[in-house]
């Protein structure tokens, strides 16, 4: 009852800086968090 | 776990917490009734139902699969995702068919539609199946969900299979079908992020949108570029008359109840819409959103391929997704691809829990052991067969890899031989209880003896899939055609309350002519012209009397023409203009355009059918209920 030689992909992240590692999480996170608030407070509420 | 630092780990664990977290809160509601458990009472707007189509769809072993058939077959692999596209007609007609059936699940619509000895046959055969399919499928998932945990971490692939699934169970259980559907929004934000970041920074990695497309053009298989790259009629790996008989299992697959299996999830999302349009555009919707999804992932997996193209085992290509994912991303963000991982499996074993204890809950416990169940013991019926069907999931997924090839076969490859019974039954009045339950048994038969026994003897030359469709197809109906031409139709009262309370499209002109003789109708038939009480009819008409509403009409055709051409621009034209390849803008413009056109041919239509079907709907709910507690009045 799957690990594998993989060959690694010949590029890494281009993608560097906060924004990338901390700004975009916590952005998504707080959509998602009001969401659920916004949902709540709406339906909680045959 | 090479891919993880702690601020990943942070991350993953956030998005976790508020993805359970933000489900369980509906517990309040999931707990008051059966109809909240199952159904959050009717109540949803059509984003959601939309949010869970996509997000119950869109499972661990998704990408895995999209992303064989793309790095195998390159853009002409879409066309095997197509089958979702059974929505494009199933929202325009067996959605509005079902939503007014008011029926919770497929197999108490059999005991709608049908009657008898037959009917009840039906419906417990079909809750049956649906509960071990139901367990099954999260089985099947869990394990795939087990191998992304040991690429990710090194785990065992059990654990992969228990933990996310008892994390879920925490929330199916509480909150029930609130739960659930909340939970697939939620989890639908993140995993569209996921989806659609992934293939952009794999489009970036591998140089850009020109690179990979000169890179594959380089290897001399600009083939992989073109989705309509046949390799004949009948010939090679390729042959049109697959796509063919793709596209009629699929688009006119939209006509019938259970032409897909997914038929047996969506019943679920579209009866818990808060009216008819509201069901109509929450399948039409999941399905378009779960198509732009495939042109996203197909986009990212032809980047994967042009930066390693010579892979050649498949089980390390299908990971490609989850690759790009864990090898491309910054840290930080590695922890929010991980936490769309868990969102995309969570929302889909939850789905699949609810689901099955539905089927048990309702077709089986409330109408064959205890019909007088109060609400609060459906709930905590509900409940334990969350419970039950989770262990069960766990033994099925720790021995499906020995018993994976068969299972497939026995609840996959045999839903070809029903496909038509399952339009048959929508659109047809004469069709009877015994000639689907005759579809059925010919069906079970006859695909062990095409796909497996009559080949294993020499008897038959082993068939292409697409051939095989189409001769299991004519043996079937060899079969259940005779048995309901010979076998009774169904008792006439039991046809016209069902008709009246539908509205079904087809040929259903007896039962019909009955409803308006005894004065439940006013009209005559109108299929396709004008009323004929009245001048000239508008070509599109914008202002309906609840009359005119419920038959079909020219509007209704505009929409099922045109919408699985709207379903085909948006996956093709996605896919295109992420890869700049001449045309997807134009692609995708076309399809805004054609759905624009829908929207204004049928919204007038549906909003009458909605307003005018509410007035009527608790007192239809107040008699489902009472012939479900076997309280019949009239009919057999």
């Amino acid at each position: 009852m799957v690990t594998m030689d993989f060959v690694p992909l010949p590029v890494s992240t281009p993608l560097h800086g906060f924004f990338w590692t901390w700004g975009l999480p916590i952005l998504l996170f707080a959509v998602t968090a009001v969401a659920t608030w916004l949902l709540y407070r709406h339906f909680a509420g045959q | 776990m090479g891919y993880f630092t702690n601020l990943d780990i942070f991350w993953a664990a956030a998005y976790l917490l508020l993805m359970v977290g933000g489900a369980f809160f509906f517990y309040r509601l999931g707990r008051r009734s059966e109809s909240d458990f199952f159904l959050a009472g009717r109540g949803l707007p059509w984003w959601l139902p939309a949010s869970s189509v996509f997000s119950t769809h869109t499972a661990t072993d998704t990408p895995m699969w999209i992303a064989g058939v793309i790095y195998a077959n390159g853009l002409r692999g879409l066309w095997y995702t197509f089958f979702t596209a059974w929505t494009a007609i199933g929202a325009f007609v067996s959605a509005r068919i079902f939503r007014r059936s008011l029926a919770y699940t497929q197999a108490e619509w059999q005991t709608q539609r049908f009657g008898g000895l037959g009917a009840e046959l039906l419906r417990g055969w079909m809750a049956g199946w649906q509960v071990f399919m139901n367990m099954f499928i999260l089985g099947w998932v869990g394990i795939a969900m087990g191998k992304v945990c040991a690429l990710a971490f090194g785990w065992p692939v059990w654990v992969g299979l228990v933990l996310p699934s008892v994390i879920t169970a925490f929330y199916t259980l509480a909150a029930g079908y609130w739960g659930v559907v909340m939970g697939d929004f939620l989890q639908g934000i993140v995993a569209v992020f996921a989806i659609v970041i992934v293939t952009l920074v794999g489009l970036a990695a591998a140089g850009g949108p020109e690179a990979v497309t000169s890179n594959i053009t380089a290897l001399g298989q600009q083939w992989r570029l073109d989705a309509f790259a046949f390799s004949g009629w009948f010939t090679g790996d390729f042959p049109i008359a697959w796509w063919l008989t793709m596209l009629v299992i699929s688009v006119i697959g939209g006509f019938g109840m259970g032409t897909s299996l997914d038929w047996y999830v969506e019943a679920q999302r579209i009866q818990s819409a808060k009216s008819v349009r509201d069901a109509t555009y929450g399948l039409w919707a999941g399905g378009a959103v779960t198509l732009i999804r495939n042109g996203f992932w197909a986009a990212g997996i032809l980047a994967f391929f042009s930066m390693l193209p010579h892979i050649t085992d498949a089980a390390q290509y299908e990971l490609g997704w989850f690759r790009m994912g864990f090898e491309l991303l910054p840290v930080g963000l590695v922890g929010v691809f991980f936490g769309a991982v868990l969102a995309i499996h969570l929302s889909t074993i939850s789905s699949h829990m609810n689901l099955g204890a539905l089927y048990f809950t309702r077709d089986i416990y409330q109408r064959y052991l205890r019909p007088e169940a109060t609400e609060k013991q459906l709930v905590w019926v509900g409940r334990w067969s969350t419970f039950a069907l989770l262990i069960g999931s766990f033994f099925y997924g720790l021995m499906m890899q020995e018993i994976t090839r068969w299972l497939i076969f026995a609840l996959w490859l045999m839903m070809a031989g029903i496909w038509l019974p399952n339009i048959l039954q929508v659109v047809w009045w004469r069709f009877n209880a015994w000639g689907y339950l005759a579809g059925w048994m010919a069906n079970l038969g006859m695909s062990w003896l095409v796909v497996w026994i009559l080949p294993e003897f020499g008897v038959l030359p082993e068939l292409p899939d697409y051939l095989q469709f189409w001769l299991l197809m004519a043996l079937g109906a060899v079969v259940f055609v005779p048995v309901t031409l010979l076998t009774r139709p169904e008792n006439m009262d039991r046809l016209v309350r069902y008709y009246v309370m539908t509205r079904p499209l087809g040929r259903w002109g007896p039962v019909h002519r009955e409803a308006v003789r005894r004065g439940l109708l006013a009209e005559a038939p109108v299929q396709h012209g004008a009323m004929p009480s009245e001048g000239r009819r508008p070509l599109i008409r914008r202002a309906w009397t609840p009359e005119q509403a419920d038959a079909w009409t020219r509007e209704d055709w505009i929409a099922v023409v045109l919408s699985p051409l709207v379903f085909a621009a948006l996956m093709l034209g996605v896919t295109k203009l992420l890869l700049l390849q001449p045309g997807g803008l134009l692609l995708l413009l076309g399809a805004v355009g054609g759905a624009g056109v829908i929207y204004w041919v049928i919204d007038p239509k549906l909003r009458a059918v909605s307003i005018e079907y509410e007035a009527k709907q608790a007192a239809y709910a107040e008699q489902l209920e009472q012939r479900l507690r076997w309280q019949e009045e009239g009919g057999r």
